[in-house]
């Protein structure tokens, strides 16, 4: 501080000397030129004091040339002590206060850039900003998760595949679309295209996970159309069906008119049968969710199917990691919807040799993801959308139910259920719910245990009544 | 399935649906009755004694929950306990079937039916109503006993004291004691 002070005050005396000698000359040089006939040494006198005022000038000149290249460093360096001190000595006043404000104000420009930053990461959009030449120069937290590896190329993010990379790069600025990604996730993907100062035009894509809101919400309108229609046909359907059959009792005596009314009969039991499908889907009950462990479900219905697959020559293999993997669900609902995907599999499968069904389990802090893969028959690419749609169906006397609850009892549990092929050839399906974790499972199972002894005052002992 | 002297009352807003139920029942039922609205409900109760019912669930439009027959179902039961109640419906499944069944109906019907499940249901329902009653009676029998033996154990046997206790004259007290054996 003192040899700043010092310094600095060192600029202020060179200056204040010179320009009191400049002073005095100019005094005494006007002096001598009103007062005397000394014109001579007058103007020798000005001529000093001009040559100490030039002096003078460059003294300051060379002190604020000193100071903008101070200014300029600190500028590109930011918060540098030494530059604002040296600041401070050259020019002799509180540079030191500019250099404060300019380094709050950049400090504040990090906090702000850490700010957005963060802000970004808790974005649950995956977004990726690209440069033109497909290299990625930003990503957020989703986006890291969604490509799994470190990313540079964005052809090369495994989780994309190069073909649907190069659609997404090639969206136009403003355009929606929905992907679907290498493990058969669907996306909803936009682009953007925006200019930064000092770097080339940049493309931001990013991704939006769709499946499990956007198919909530198209099942809850499809379900609320489905019951609208079905109160107008079920009640139409009812004296139609009923009275078919009170009529072709009637009508025994009449050949041809209990014919006809036999065909009546026929078709309305062929749409009842519908009906009953319909319903089977259509009211799916509340999940009633408990912690339960993936591999205790597993081999419940594995001895469940086990006859099937040894009948059909399926070899149906299971591995759950970790062992102790567990989900919160409705034992019930979870174990239809296994089932059905267990169905669905043998089926698929029946032509081939080896049939072969792989169950695995994979987890991570939030999900559970189950994955049923098969090598069977698969689903022909004009199919694929449909595969959960209800009462789709390939299979000769399918009623195309089974998929369709699965899916609606993993999005009742706040999951999905997704489809993918298989490499090389059948079907993947992978159903995610929400993860319990181990030590819920433990303590679940305990209260169980202890709840087990009912206790002697929920039974009051009935009271004789008078 | 043959007829039985059963008589039923369907509980129907829809014509059509009202007339196909009477014609269903019509071959295995004495007597089907018929109303359209809740607001009869009570008034066709107290003309005739039936022997079940068959109530539609749904009675307000674009009204799915089904509250209107689990409305109408209790009010049978404050009528009439013993009455068995066949709920039907269009909508739902498991979930309002259990619904209905935990607050004591009988059966659920679903709309579409096939006459010989409707049949067995409301005959079945039917059957349940005579088992109720008749439980009624014994019930009361019984109740009637015990109060004759206590009556009788309290005044020594002294039937004239038991026939005051009892509020009844000396010959009905005998009567009812032949009646219970005692």
């Amino acid at each position: 501080m003192d040899s700043r002070l010092s310094d600095s005050g060192r600029f202020t005396r060179a200056v204040a000397v010179r320009a009191v000698i400049v002073a005095g000359l100019t005094y005494l040089a006007i002096q001598l030129f009103a007062t005397t006939h000394f014109y001579a040494t007058a103007v020798l006198v000005a001529g000093v004091a001009a040559l100490v005022a030039v002096d003078m000038g460059s003294v300051i000149s060379q002190a604020a040339r000193a100071a903008e290249r101070d200014l300029e460093r600190l500028a590109i360096e930011g918060s540098d002590v030494p530059t604002a001190a040296a600041m401070s000595t050259r020019l002799g006043f509180s540079a030191d206060r500019a250099a404060a404000v300019l380094n709050a104000a950049r400090a504040e420009r990090l906090r702000q850039t850490d700010f957005l930053l963060g802000l970004l990461d808790t974005v649950t959009a995956a977004l990726f900003v690209v440069a033109p030449d497909g290299k990625v120069t930003l990503v957020n937290r989703a986006a890291r998760a969604l490509a799994a590896t470190a990313v540079a190329d964005f052809q090369a993010i495994p989780s994309f595949g190069p073909a649907v990379a190069r659609s997404l790069l090639a969206l136009a600025p403003g355009a929606r679309e929905v992907i679907t990604l290498a493990d058969g996730q669907r996306m909803l993907a936009s682009a953007a295209r925006f200019a930064a100062p000092g770097h080339a035009l940049q493309r931001l894509i990013s991704l939006q996970r769709i499946a499990g809101e956007l198919d909530a919400v198209e099942l809850r309108a499809w379900q609320d159309m489905a019951n609208v229609l079905a109160h107008e046909m079920m009640n139409s359907l009812t004296p139609i069906a009923s009275l078919s059959e009170s009529l072709e009792q009637l009508l025994r005596s009449n050949q041809e008119a209990s014919g006809a009314v036999e065909v009546i009969k026929r078709r309305s039991r062929g749409l009842m049968d519908f009906v009953e499908r319909y319903r089977a889907i259509a009211d799916l009950p509340t999940p009633r969710p408990q912690i339960m462990a993936v591999a205790a479900l597993l081999s419940d219905i594995d001895r469940l199917l086990a006859p099937t697959f040894l009948e059909k020559h399926i070899e149906c293999r299971a591995r759950v990691e970790p062992p102790d993997a567990a989900v919160n669900a409705d034992p019930q609902l979870l174990e239809q919807a296994v089932i059905n995907l267990l169905r669905n599999a043998a089926d698929a499968v029946r032509d081939s040799r080896p049939a072969r069904i792989d169950i695995s389990c994979r987890t991570d802090a939030e999900f559970v993801s189950v994955e049923i893969a098969d090598n069977g028959c698969g689903v022909p690419q004009a199919n694929r959308d449909q595969v959960f749609v209800p009462f789709f169906t390939t299979k000769a006397g399918g009623s195309g139910i089974g998929l369709n609850l699965a899916r609606q009892v993993a999005l009742a549990h706040g999951g999905q259920l997704v489809f993918r092929a298989n490499e090389p050839r059948g079907s993947v399906f992978t159903l995610t719910l929400p993860a319990a974790n181990a030590a819920a499972l433990k303590s679940a199972s305990r209260d169980q245990r202890s709840s087990l002894p009912e206790p002697a005052s929920a039974a009051p002992a009935a009271a004789p009544r008078e | 399935m043959s007829q039985t002297s059963n008589s039923v009352l369907v509980v129907e807003d829809d014509p059509d649906v009202r007339r196909t139920a009477q014609v269903a029942l019509g071959y295995h039922v004495a007597r089907v009755e018929a109303v359209e609205s809740l607001d009869l409900l009570e008034g066709a109760l107290a003309a005739t004694v039936f022997d079940a019912v068959l109530l539609d669930m749904n009675f307000v439009i674009g009204e799915r929950s089904g509250a209107a027959g689990l409305d109408a179902l209790a009010r049978v039961h404050a009528f009439d306990p013993t009455l068995a109640v066949v709920l039907m419906t269009a909508y739902g499944g498991v979930t309002l079937a259990v619904d209905a069944l935990k607050r004591g109906a009988a059966d659920f019907v679903l709309k579409p039916w096939r006459n010989d499940k409707l049949v067995a249901a409301v005959t079945a329902a039917a059957q349940l109503t005579h088992a109720r009653r008749k439980q009624e009676t014994l019930q009361l029998d019984a109740l009637e006993r015990s109060a004759i033996e206590r009556a009788l154990t309290r005044h020594h046997g002294n039937i004239s004291s038991a026939a005051i206790a009892l509020g009844i004259s000396r010959a009905a007290l005998y009567r009812r004691m032949s009646k219970h054996g005692l």
